[in-house]
């Protein structure tokens, strides 16, 4: 059960996620599509999953945050059940933030994306990092600091996993001959009590039917890489070059030791930024339409291909054989790029055996063992994904 | 005005958390899985309905300091139900219940909007409140709210989403930046949403107190009340609709929608039968004694269902017993009294009692005399429709929508198409 790979694949443990974000990733791209209020309706979102979807990625990302970015984005956790009801394969993955929403909604609602999807829920954890989303909530917070901010994102992935686990599968019995719905047995207060909050339990919501959807995080410095180590099961890492990537694995892997994680080592994906035209030469030229129509260059501080899905192709191969878990695609345009990932991109990773389609629930498409419930039997067992005691 | 008959709003309520909902009937299906949402909502869609409703719970029911196990129990989270739902159908309204307590008005502001957007303009919001610290404990401020700043907070949290919604200009643009100040709040910023397809979501409320209906008049597009029956109906709508004329608003902006149970047989006296069968399933003898726990206010586990009363009297002095829902007995011994007397001249025992004493179904008959008395009420102003609660998931609606909505259409109070690209205001007929 604990892998989804067929025997003697070359990069069995190698997996493909996309990431979205409203028209693209190029602050460009939103001045080059139809009509602006697209990126506002279902279709628009409908029509990207099942585009990645077809290109055989394991899982899309859904870009977010509680602030105004660019012009406007519709709530991520939305999105995805949507785009939920409407695909069968991919899993989906959006961005929920950790600092203003409470970890008891927070929980429910990822759990609830993994019923309407069958077992492909994720969570891209995320901050709020700002005063001006801070004054969104009308708190005058004054613990912006990213140490602060992913402490209490790690506590409140704790407690969303805890609130989870607070059902066991098997705590709905419909038993007529004691007129008992659940056996109350099988349900768990978490009595968490931390130093911002308390929860006391149980979820209002069943145990989701991946047990623990799968978490994730993204970003680079020591607050996330501490918080991943200690809650996540992947993290998404941004840096300029590979070099600089491959140097922040080493340090991933040394945090986890000192925080003591326990179980599967954190999935580690290289965001990659792409612009694919049919040679170098055309890739150059949208580029510096793009850039003009920003008026800015591209600084994304992201790895980046602009160059044929060939190019890309053997950079992914790298990126492999460097001893990463996987990549994240990030289109450049969504309209041009992504379908150019799944029509000529997609094929060519195929035939090298990088990508592994299959129907899975997401943790066993990403090779993460069944997740134990750690009020199973009345022991306080450890949480799969490290961390939590 | 036309001679038209006045149209029926027809709401469809996914099955609740209570002992209404009969988990142990073989039809009864999952109320968790959105397999169960989504052939709930296309059968109200086949039937022309302008609404689905979810109710919400923040945290289980206790009884006696332990989890309640006897009904059915938990649900999944109602954002995301509605969003999923939005992409499995085409016209049909999608109401959630929201606490307005445990939430803030920029995220529900964005999250109704985020919903609008994604089912092109269904979105409703029931707007609840609670004020009580048992639910409290599952989040970051607990039971912060006094009792008597419900209704404060509710409307003030109204208005601010509602100055959110506004921020930005109709077509693609940037929203201006805004700032709300009230007692409950202190916010500002620039909100992320384009402008809802409906301008603002539908609004919802369910209260029945003289706040309550207060609230509703001056600022929702609909209120979820139990008066159903004739004579009471009648005399709430008025004095709700008297109240929307106080607040200067047009009376027929405001929709006022009982929500019913119904059992409908082939014919009358077959519906009676099956509609006492349903009252005797939806009480076991352990849920029996656990209402009659609710009176007493005390552990009557050692009784008999099938045995007399209780012989001890109600405990009116100790703290109540169970936690997660309203209480509902005013005066427990004049209640106990009542079922004493019934018990002895019926002779009843104590499940049976109890039984005898659950309501009857609010619609109980043939098609053709349910689709009678839901026309009548509509004509003579009980209500301007119903919302439908069923007690199976999900194929309770189906003898309504099979043989009851045919009638309707015929008698011209129901649609027999959906007007295209309608909203759900345009369905309610409740314009911004």
């Amino acid at each position: 059960m604990n892998s989804t790979h067929q025997p003697g694949s070359a990069s069995a443990d190698f997996h493909l996620a996309i990431g979205l974000r409203d028209t693209g990733w190029h602050p460009g791209s939103w001045f080059r599509i139809p009509a602006a209020q697209e990126v506002f309706t279902p279709q628009y979102w409908g029509s990207l999953a099942q585009t990645a979807e077809a290109s055989g990625a394991d899982l899309v990302t859904f870009d977010d945050s509680l602030g105004l970015q660019r012009q406007g984005q519709l709530d991520a956790s939305l999105v995805a059940a949507w785009v939920g009801a409407r695909t069968s394969r991919i899993g989906l993955v959006p961005t929920l933030t950790t600092t203003h929403t409470e970890p008891f909604h927070l929980s429910k609602n990822i759990a609830t994306l993994d019923y309407i999807s069958s077992g492909r829920a994720g969570w891209l954890a995320e901050v709020s990092a700002t005063a001006e989303e801070s004054a969104l909530f009308g708190r005058g917070r004054d613990d912006l600091d990213a140490e602060s901010l992913y402490a209490e994102a790690s506590d409140v992935v704790d407690v969303a996993r805890r609130l989870w686990d607070s059902w066991e599968d098997d705590a709905e019995i419909r038993d007529s001959a004691t007129g008992r719905f659940v056996d109350r047995e099988k349900l768990h207060y978490i009595d968490y009590e931390g130093e911002r909050f308390t929860v006391k339990g149980p979820s209002i919501t069943p145990r989701p039917p991946q047990g623990q959807p799968v978490v994730a995080l993204q970003g680079s410095g020591s607050a996330q890489l501490k918080a991943a180590a200690q809650q996540a099961d992947l993290l998404f890492l941004s840096a300029a070059s590979l070099e600089e990537t491959t140097g922040l694995l080493e340090k991933v892997r040394a945090v986890e030791s000192e925080t003591g994680r326990s179980g599967a080592p954190l999935l580690v994906f290289v965001d990659l930024q792409v612009l694919i035209e049919p040679t170098a030469e055309a890739a150059q030229a949208r580029l510096a339409e793009l850039n003009e129509a920003a008026g800015e260059d591209n600084a994304a501080g992201q790895q980046q291909v602009i160059g044929t899905s060939a190019e890309v192709a053997e950079r992914i191969q790298q990126i492999a054989a460097a001893g990463f878990s996987g990549v994240r695609l990030l289109p450049a345009e969504h309209h041009t790029d992504l379908p150019r990932i799944a029509e000529e991109l997609s094929p060519q990773l195929t035939e090298a055996g990088v990508v592994v389609g299959s129907e899975q629930p997401l943790r066993f498409r990403l090779g993460l063992e069944a997740a134990p419930n750690r009020y199973a039997d009345g022991e306080n067992q450890p949480a799969l994904a490290g961390g939590a005691a | 005005m036309s001679d038209q008959p006045r149209q029926v709003i027809l709401g469809a309520h996914f099955p609740g958390v209570n002992n209404t909902t009969v988990w142990s009937d073989p039809a009864s299906g999952s109320h968790i899985d959105f397999e169960s949402f989504r052939k709930f909502a296309q059968s109200a869609e086949r039937g022309f309905f302008d609404f689905l409703f979810l109710a919400e719970g923040l945290r289980l029911r206790e009884q006696k300091g332990r989890i309640h196990d006897l009904d059915v129990v938990g649900r999944p989270d109602t954002f995301p139900v509605l969003a999923g739902l939005a992409a499995v159908t085409e016209h049909l309204g999608l109401a959630g219940t929201i606490n307005a307590t445990f939430n803030e008005p920029y995220e529900v502001a964005r999250q109704f909007a985020s919903l609008d957007h994604l089912s092109g303009g269904r979105a409703a919001w029931n707007v609840v409140t609670s004020s009580d610290a048992f639910t409290g404990e599952n989040f970051r401020r607990g039971g912060y709210l006094e009792h008597d700043q419900r209704y404060v907070r509710a409307e003030e949290f109204v208005k601010a989403a509602k100055t959110l919604w506004d921020t930005w200009p109709d077509a693609a643009g940037e929203p201006e930046p805004f700032e709300y100040q009230s007692t409950q709040f202190d916010i500002r910023g620039r909100f992320n949403v384009p402008t809802p397809p409906q301008g603002h979501p539908v609004i919802f409320q369910a209260g029945d107190s003289p706040q309550g209906r207060d609230f509703a008049a001056a600022n929702a597009d609909a209120i979820f009340t139990r008066h159903s029956e004739p004579e009471v109906g009648r005399k709430f709508y008025a004095d709700v609709k008297s109240r929307v004329e106080k607040f200067g608003r047009d009376p027929e902006s405001l929709k006022v929608l009982p929500g019913i149970s119904f059992i409908i047989g082939d014919t009358d006296s077959e519906a009676e039968e099956i509609a006492a069968e349903v009252r005797a399933q939806q009480v076991s003898g352990q849920t029996a004694l656990l209402l009659l726990e609710q009176i007493w206010n005390r552990d009557l586990s050692s009784y008999d269902p099938e045995g007399p009363l209780p012989d001890i009297e109600p405990d009116t002095e100790g703290p109540s017993i169970f936690a997660g829902r309203a209480r509902q007995v005013t005066d427990p011994h004049a209640e106990v009294a009542k079922l004493r007397k019934l018990s002895e001249e019926k002779g009843l025992n104590l499940r049976e009692t109890v039984i005898d004493t659950q309501s009857r179904q609010s619609f109980i008959g043939s098609p053709q005399t349910v689709a009678d008395a839901i026309i009548d009420a509509v004509q003579t102003r009980v209500s301007d429709g119903f919302i439908l609660v069923p007690h199976i998931t999900p194929a309770g609606l189906e003898p309504f929508v099979q043989k009851v909505v045919p009638l309707l259409q015929e008698r011209g109070v129901l649609r027999t198409e959906y007007p295209e690209g309608a909203t759900l205001r345009d369905l309610l007929g409740v314009p911004r």
